[in-house]
């Protein structure tokens, strides 16, 4: 048996008796009709909803390969319990604990992940039924509750949990604010720890902004798209249009927070003055003036204001990608700065996020490219493209047929090809006239295209190739490497 | 925005959801019994209650808070005596398929069993599980597998012709028999398995796969062979012959199952099965695939 079912796991934990190695009062938790409760992810992990030693936790089992993995878990779990930090529910790695039996009838040992699950609900879900019948006292109490947890996890600065958000904090019945475990903790003893040390201040920043504005006026939850007003860009856009409009009314920690999180700052602070600006901002009572941002948007001194409706009255807007975020309003799309200014009009069907200083974007049901200046590249003619920074080389399909184009848009190497793959040790397999082969990032072919069916090269530099009804692997170089 | 070539990219999503077609032997030959689970049950039972575990577990990979995900269509064909008829109670009103949603909604019975199981300590304990039976076992008169095949091939030409370009990933015909045809020589299956395998979508083209139930002799069975590794029997051929090739993307679930690395010229049919094997066979592309958004 390669990976347990979930009926497996559903054999195992209602009938518990004998099958685990630690956990032995286990037991599953029921809804109100008596059904067991779980959450899929993806096809990869279940997590049933359980009680042990008079404690509700989150039983999560893997169901595809993810062993890779369980040290990293093992490693973090160990770290975290050592620290012991007071605002992160419980985690336990428990590998070999649960007995499963499948389908034939063989039984096998799984790793499991048991992960504090008291009552309450997430603070998105808190927030948003606050704002719903604008309890202020309830949001302010939320944001206070937040701050204190916040400034917990960013004063001891001791891991990094990689995914603060509204739906990864937990509001217990008890009136505590906690932090779910996350995959993307991080913990110190690894390479890039120093990197990632203040992966959490711009999230806790940006949240603890949202909830300042909510909790003095909850009706931007709902004029703001809802949830919506949570995602980074929305809130980023938010942030500068109030500093540039004088929305914050003049409050420092206010202010400082704002610039912090509209990146204007460069988008980083040290760990204390954090804490200090986000216990400022709780106990600011001053509320901010926002009402502008629906309407017209006041013009700063000396610049031109487009007619065009500022973020709030937009349908969609991205996330600022180099200084710029794909925006639409009644269907056409364009990008603004942080400003708020629009800085490319919104003239396209589509427009894609900004990398290397180059947009897909649409118009007349097909594909172009443009620069940060609004000049296009490749005109809107093509029937598919692809433009992926990593390879700096555009691929553009016209009449069936895959061509690239440099950076400027100019064509590189003369040949074409039906179908080009993804990118891989720097080749990608093309296919042509039913044989595939491999070219390089100019187009240029690297191995003949000389097999009935050919894969991408996995990252250690080998592909699955057929020819002739046979199989077997190549290298780089396309010498054979296994076969039948 | 990315290219697309559907045959390397399968994604389920709810916008493009895939298909499961079972074509189900319900022949008098299917009343042998044989042991599984450490129970004497005929075929039928026992595929049965494989098939209707395999229903219960692409359920359970759909269910979410809000309800069923439509992730995929499924369609049950049982095939005995004259007959082919659908297994899924509702379904010839829906083109033989039934949504997942569909699925848990049925007006049908929930079994209770019991199993013993053998725990590492060596005490023996009993599980109650319950599940739902959708299909039952039955087995009567002869083997109208090309009538079956027919079904299957009009079922999904509908159905790909309704999702052309809304297909997550290429459909799947699986045809469970223990023995041959009887409405059908070899020229005609292998046509209407051609045509069959013809269908496709922009994700690829429909998988084939034919899973051959040991008669219960002592013979050793083949999972996922090449040519080359059939036992020397005309209808073992036959089976190869009317098969898809294993596709790249089953590669390494087909490793794990068979602890082969090389596929090159297999397909995707199994010979003197056992119940065991015929788990490990519907595995493979139904619970396994990549479930999105």
């Amino acid at each position: 048996m390669k990976h347990p079912t979930i009926a497996n796991c559903l054999e195992t934990l209602g009938n518990p008796l004998g099958r685990f190695r630690t956990l032995t009062s286990i037991r599953l938790l029921p809804d109100r009709e008596g059904n067991p409760v779980y959450r899929i992810n993806s096809n990869k992990t279940v997590g049933f909803q359980v009680e042990h030693a008079g404690e509700r936790y989150l039983l999560l089992i893997c169901l595809a390969d993810n062993d890779s993995r369980l040290n990293e878990a093992l490693r973090v779990a160990a770290y975290l319990r050592g620290v012991r930090p007071p605002c992160l529910l419980p985690l336990h790695v428990l590998p070999d604990e649960m007995l499963v039996f499948g389908d034939d009838g063989q039984p096998r040992q799984c790793d499991v992940l048991l992960i504090g699950y008291p009552a309450g609900q997430t603070l998105g879900t808190r927030i948003a039924k606050a704002c719903a019948i604008a309890d202020r006292k309830t949001l302010r109490r939320l944001h206070l509750l937040f701050t204190a947890m916040a400034t917990e996890v960013i004063g001891r600065g001791n891991f990094v949990h990689g995914n603060i958000c509204p739906a990864q904090i937990l509001v217990t019945d008890d009136g505590e604010c906690c932090l779910r475990p996350h995959r993307e903790i991080k913990v110190p003893g690894t390479d890039s720890w120093h990197e990632v040390q203040s992966g959490d201040h711009l999230p806790v920043a940006s949240l603890a902004l949202v909830l300042y504005l909510l909790s003095h006026h909850p009706e931007m939850y709902a004029r703001y798209g809802g949830k919506a007003i949570f995602s980074r860009s929305r809130i980023r856009t938010l942030a500068a249009l109030l500093l540039n409009n004088g929305g914050n009314c003049g409050n420092a920690p206010l202010t400082d927070l704002m610039t912090l999180v509209c990146g204007a700052g460069g988008g980083s602070t040290d760990a204390g003055r954090l804490c200090m600006l986000l216990r400022a901002v709780a106990e600011c009572e001053l509320p901010v003036i926002y009402t502008f941002l629906p309407d017209e948007v006041p013009a700063p001194a000396g610049q031109e204001v487009s007619k065009t409706s500022p973020t709030a009255s937009f349908g969609s807007v991205g996330d600022f990608h180099e200084s710029l975020a794909a925006v639409s309003h009644h269907g056409k799309w364009g990008y603004i700065r942080p400003s708020g200014k629009v800085a490319i009009p919104l003239r396209y069907d589509w427009a894609g996020d900004f990398e290397e200083g180059l947009a897909i974007v649409m118009g007349n049901k097909c594909f172009g490219l443009i620069d940060k200046a609004g000049r296009e590249v490749v005109p809107t003619i093509c029937e598919d493209l692809s433009w992926v920074a990593d390879n700096g080389v555009i691929l553009v399909s016209l009449e069936g047929k895959w061509h690239f184009l440099d950076r400027d848009g100019q064509p590189v190497g003369k040949q074409v090809f039906d179908y080009v793959g993804d990118f891989s040790c720097d080749l990608a397999y093309v296919r042509r006239d039913g044989k595939c082969g491999y070219v390089d990032r100019r187009g240029e072919v690297v191995i003949p295209l000389a097999f009935d069916d050919a894969g991408s090269f996995s990252p250690n530099g080998f592909a699955n190739v057929r020819k002739g009804g046979d199989g077997f692997t190549i290298d780089t170089q396309g010498r054979v490497v296994a076969q039948p | 925005m990315t290219r697309n070539d559907p045959s390397r990219t399968p994604r389920v999503t709810r916008n493009r959801p895939s298909v499961f077609v079972f074509l189900i032997d319900q022949s008098g030959s299917m009343e042998e019994k044989i042991t599984f689970n450490d129970e004497t049950l005929s075929k039928s039972a026992a595929v049965a209650s494989i098939v209707n575990g395999l229903l219960g577990e692409i359920l359970h990979r759909c269910k979410r808070e809000e309800g069923y995900r439509h992730y995929f269509d499924v369609a049950v064909f049982g095939y005995g005596g004259n007959e082919v008829r659908s297994l899924l109670p509702g379904a010839e009103e829906h083109g033989g398929f039934l949504t997942p949603a569909e699925l848990a909604a049925a007006p049908v019975e929930t079994v209770r069993y019991f199993r013993e199981r053998v725990l590492t300590d060596g005490r023996r304990l009993t599980s109650v599980a319950e599940q739902k039976a959708w299909i039952t076992p039955r087995h009567i008169g002869k083997t109208p597998m090309y009538a079956a095949l027919a079904k299957a091939h009009d079922t999904v030409h509908e159905w790909v012709r309704d999702h052309t370009d809304q297909c997550g990933f290429p459909p799947i015909v699986i045809n469970i028999s223990d023995g041959e045809a009887t409405d059908a020589g070899e020229e005609e299956l292998a046509v209407l398995a051609e045509r069959i395998r013809g269908l496709s979508t922009d994700c690829g083209p429909v998988m084939l796969v034919n899973i051959h139930l040991s008669p219960g002799s002592d013979e050793l069975g083949v999972m996922f062979p090449a040519e080359g590794d059939l036992p020397d029997k005309p209808y073992a051929r036959l089976l190869f012959r009317l098969s898809s090739a294993v596709p790249a993307i089953f590669y390494g679930e087909v490793a794990a199952i068979t602890g082969r690395r090389e596929f090159g010229q297999s397909r995707l049919v199994s010979y003197n099965s056992t119940m065991t094997d015929l788990i490990g066979m519907l595995s493979i592309g139904t619970v396994s695939i990549n479930l999105l958004d």
